[in-house]
C-alpha cells in the first residue's frame, strides 16, 4: 500500500507527499530530539527536513528507501542545525560534552530514578555524535547496519567500527560510574 | 517493503549465549554463520570475542532504554512545522502537477511560472465586500485581467449549491463573456475529512445536450483543504471558441472521487452521486464586449515566417491569431516571451492558469493573453524576442520502453528509469532533459503530445505527463515523467512528435497593434 504512495510521492503528489511524511513524523521528531536535546531545535529541523526532502524527492531512484532516505535528510538537518547554534561536531575518536540538559532523566513517570537507565542514557550522552547516532538509529529506531550506512552515508564497515567502538565505550563508562552491573 | 531489523530476533540470540560454559557448547552445536549472535559475530570481526560478556550486557540496557526513549513527548507544534516545510517547498517548487489528466487539454495547462503575485487591493475589496467570494482574491492571483474584470463589476455571485452524500458542492460565482466561463466553486466535506477531485465535469445547454467546441480545464489534483475545514476551493475554466454556441442556461455537471490517503486510484473510490447546478446567462451583459485589431503582418526569425493576424480583447482574455508558413524548414512550439505592451510600458502576458491557447491545425494557433479591455490604453504593441522552435525532420522520439532506451530522440533528453505499475495497468517512465537556464529556470515542459503511434502504426494515448524543475543528474536540470498504458495492446517502439523542447530560436520584433 506505502508502495504506492511513495511513487505517487516521487512523481510530485503533494497530498501523497504530506501523508508519508506525516506516517512517520513519531519517529523522525524522536530522532531529531534525540539528537539536538531540544524541542525547539528538533521542530526547526523537521521542518527543515520536510522542505529538503519535498525539494528533492523526485531524485528518489528505490521507493522501498524511503524511510532510509528521508531519515537521512533529517541527520543531514539536524547537523546543519548544530552548526547553525555553533555547537562543535565532534571529531571521530574524541568525546566532547555538548548541550547536555537533563533529558528525559528527570522526567520520569514514576518519580523513582532508576540507576541503570540513568546511566545507559547519561552514557550516550558522552558518546561522539556519529557513534551515537549510530547506537540509537540501531537501538531506538530498529535500523539495519545497511539502512545506517545510508542514513550516515558510509560504508558498512565504518558503521560496524563505530559500533564496536561504541560499545566498548559505552562499556567503560557504565564501569567507569561504579555500575556493579556490569 | 522496507526491512526493519527486528529486536526479539537480537534478544534471542542474547538468552543463547548467557553464560560461558553454554557459549561454546551452543556455539560448537549451531551453523556458525547462519545463528551466532550478531553481536558475536561483530565482536569477532574486531577480534574482541573476549569482550562479549560486557557488550551483552550493554545491549541488554540499550534494549530496556527503548520503551522510555520511544515515549519521548511529542509536541502539539510538530504538525505545524511539517506544514510549513512543505509549505514553503511548495513554493520554492512552483510546479503544478496533476495526479489524473481529466481533460484533453489538461497537459497544455502547464505553463512557465512567474515568480510575482499581484494582489490588487481594489479587487480585494470588491471580492471581500461580497460574502463567500473572499477566497477568490488568491485564485486569480495571476491574472491581471481577470482582476480588472472584477474590479469592473464583472463578477457575478451566484451562491448556488447541490448537495449529495455529505457533500456540498456550490457555485459561488462566475466570470462570463463569450469568450470563456470561469467558476468559482467550493467543494464542502461535511463529514469533514477527505479529499476530493472532479472525476467528470460536463457543461450542458439547457436541452442537456453537452456544449460543443469548449475546453474545460480544472487543477486535477484538487486546490488542499488549507485551513482543515472540509472545504475546497477553486475554479474551473471552460473556453469557448469560434464556433461555439452560448445557450441562454447552461447546466454544470460534475462528478467526484474521492482521494484516500494510502490507496492508489481507482474507478471505484468515484462517488455514485452527480452535483448539478444551473447556471443563468445573462447575455445582454456580455454580448458585443470585444474588440478586434486586424494586425496582418508577418516576422521572419532565422528564416522561419510568422504570421499575425489579428487580436480580439474579451473582458476575460485577448486572443491572437498566429499563422506559420507552412514552407518553414522548424516547427514553431511556442513564444518564450511574448506580451502586449501598452504605450505607458504596462505588459499583459499569455494566462499562467487556464488554457494558453488552441490549435486549430498545424499551421495556426491561437494564443491566450491576459485581458486589458477594461484598460483604457491608447496604443498596444505586440513584443518578442526568442521563440521555441526545432527543425520538423527532427520531431521524432522514439522509445523501446521494454528495452528502456530512446532509439531516435533529440539532444539533452536521457530516458532514466522505468518503473511498472502493473496493479494500475501503468508504467512510468522517468526522463533527465537540460534547458536553458536564463529561460527555463521555472519552467515545466510537456515534451511529449498525447498521442504516440507503436511499431504497427496504430495511435494510442498516453496516460500523463509531468515535470519538475530540477533534475538529480549532473548536467541536466529538468525530470519529466511520461505514464503510458500498461496493457500490452501497443507494439514497441512507440514514436511521438515532439509536442514543445528547449531549442530556440531568436529575433526581436515590435508590432503595432492599436
Amino acid at each position: 500500500m506505502e508502495a504506492q504512495t511513495i511513487v505517487a510521492a516521487i512523481k510530485g503528489d503533494d497530498e501523497a507527499f504530506y501523508e508519508l511524511i506525516n506516517l512517520q513524523k513519531h519517529q523522525l521528531y524522536r530522532i531529531a530530539f534525540r539528537y539536538l536535546k531540544s524541542e525547539h531545535d528538533a521542530l526547526e529541523a523537521i521542518q527543515e527536513m520536510t522542505y529538503r526532502a519535498y525539494r528533492s524527492i523526485h531524485k528518489l531512484k528505490e521507493p522501498k528507501y524511503f524511510q532510509t532516505w528521508l531519515i537521512r535528510i533529517l541527520i543531514n538537518a539536524c547537523n546543519d542545525e548544530l552548526k547553525r547554534l555553533r555547537v562543535q561536531l565532534p571529531l571521530t575518536g574524541e568525546v566532547i560534552q555538548y548541550k547536555l540538559t537533563a533529558l528525559d532523566d528527570s522526567t520520569e513517570p514514576g518519580g523513582r530514578v532508576d540507576l541503570q537507565r540513568l546511566d545507559i542514557l547519561e552514557a550516550l550522552d558522552r558518546l561522539d555524535l556519529r557513534y551515537r547516532q549510530v547506537i540509537e538509529l540501531k537501538y531506538f529506531e530498529d535500523l539495519t547496519i545497511q539502512q545506517i550506512a545510508v542514513v550516515l552515508e558510509r560504508p558498512e564497515g565504518t558503521i560496524k567500527t563505530w559500533l564496536f567502538q561504541s560499545y566498548k565505550l559505552l562499556k567503560e563508562y557504565l564501569q567507569e560510574r561504579g555500575d556493579s552491573h556490569v | 517493503m522496507f526491512e526493519r531489523k527486528e529486536p526479539n530476533k537480537s534478544h534471542k540470540g542474547k538468552k543463547r549465549i548467557s553464560s560461558h560454559s553454554e557459549t561454546m557448547d551452543e556455539l560448537v552445536k549451531m551453523d556458525e554463520l547462519d545463528t551466532m549472535d550478531d553481536l558475536g559475530k561483530l565482536m569477532n570481526e574486531f577480534n574482541a570475542f573476549h569482550e562479549l560478556d560486557g557488550v551483552n550486557k550493554v545491549h541488554d540496557q540499550l534494549i530496556q532504554a527503548k520503551p522510555r526513549v520511544a515515549d519521548t513527548p511529542i509536541p502539539d507544534e510538530l504538525d505545524d512545522h511539517i506544514q510549513k516545510g512543505l509549505t514553503k517547498g511548495i513554493k520554492a517548487q512552483k510546479v503544478w502537477r496533476f495526479r489524473k489528466w481529466t481533460t484533453l487539454v489538461a497537459c497544455f495547462l502547464m505553463v512557465a511560472f512567474i515568480t510575482t503575485a499581484r494582489v490588487s487591493p481594489a479587487v480585494a475589496a470588491v471580492l471581500h465586500k461580497i460574502p463567500g467570494l473572499g477566497y477568490i482574491v488568491e485564485l486569480i492571483n495571476y491574472d491581471k485581467g481577470l482582476q480588472s474584470a472584477v474590479e469592473n463589476d464583472f463578477i457575478l455571485p451566484l451562491g448556488v449549491s447541490d448537495e449529495h452524500e455529505n457533500i456540498v458542492f456550490t457555485v459561488d460565482g462566475i466570470i462570463m463573456d463569450e469568450a470563456s466561463l470561469v467558476i468559482f466553486y467550493t467543494v464542502e466535506n461535511k463529514r469533514g475529512e477527505g479529499t476530493f477531485d472532479f472525476s467528470d465535469v460536463r457543461l450542458l445547454d439547457e436541452m442537456g445536450e453537452p456544449l460543443k467546441e469548449i475546453s474545460i480545464g480544472h487543477s486535477g489534483s484538487g486546490v488542499p483543504d488549507k485551513d482543515g475545514d472540509g472545504k475546497i476551493q477553486s475554479r474551473i475554466n471552460v473556453d469557448f471558441y469560434d464556433n461555439t454556441v452560448i445557450p441562454n442556461r447552461l447546466s454544470l455537471k460534475v462528478k467526484l472521487h474521492e482521494i484516500f490517503q494510502d490507496v492508489p486510484f481507482e474507478p471505484s473510490s468515484q462517488l455514485p452521486s452527480t452535483w448539478e447546478i444551473t447556471i443563468p446567462v445573462d447575455k445582454d451583459k456580455f454580448v458585443g464586449m470585444k474588440t478586434v485589431y486586424e494586425v496582418n503582418q508577418s516576422v521572419v526569425i532565422e528564416g522561419q515566417r510568422i504570421t499575425f493576424e489579428k487580436v480580439t480583447v474579451y473582458p476575460t482574455r485577448m486572443s491572437l491569431n498566429v499563422s506559420y508558413d507552412p514552407a518553414n524548414s522548424k516547427k514553431i512550439f511556442a513564444f518564450d516571451d511574448l506580451t502586449l505592451v501598452n504605450e505607458e510600458g504596462e505588459e499583459w502576458g499569455s494566462i499562467i492558469n487556464g488554457v494558453s491557447g488552441s490549435y486549430p491545425d498545424e499551421n495556426r494557433e491561437i494564443l491566450f493573453f491576459q485581458s486589458n479591455y477594461f484598460s483604457q490604453s491608447k496604443k498596444l504593441f505586440l513584443r518578442g524576442k526568442s521563440i521555441r522552435a526545432m527543425d520538423k525532420e527532427s520531431l521524432r522520439i522514439t522509445l523501446d520502453p521494454e528495452k528502456e532506451r530512446i532509439l531516435v530522440g533529440p539532444p539533452n533528453l536521457v530516458l532514466d528509469q522505468v518503473i511498472k505499475n502493473p496493479s494500475e495497468k501503468k508504467k512510468e517512465l522517468i526522463f533527465s532533459l537540460k534547458t536553458n537556464p536564463l529561460y527555463d529556470e521555472n519552467r515545466g515542459f510537456c515534451v511529449f503530445p498525447f498521442e504516440f503511434i507503436d511499431a504497427r502504426g496504430n495511435s494510442f494515448e498516453i496516460k500523463g505527463q509531468s515535470t519538475a524543475t530540477n533534475s538529480d543528474k549532473p548536467g541536466y536540470d529538468k525530470t519529466l515523467w511520461l505514464t503510458l498504458p500498461d496493457n500490452q495492446s501497443y507494439q514497441s517502439p512507440i514514436t511521438f512528435q515532439i509536442h514543445d523542447y528547449p531549442s530556440r530560436i531568436t529575433g526581436e520584433f515590435d508590432i503595432r497593434i492599436k
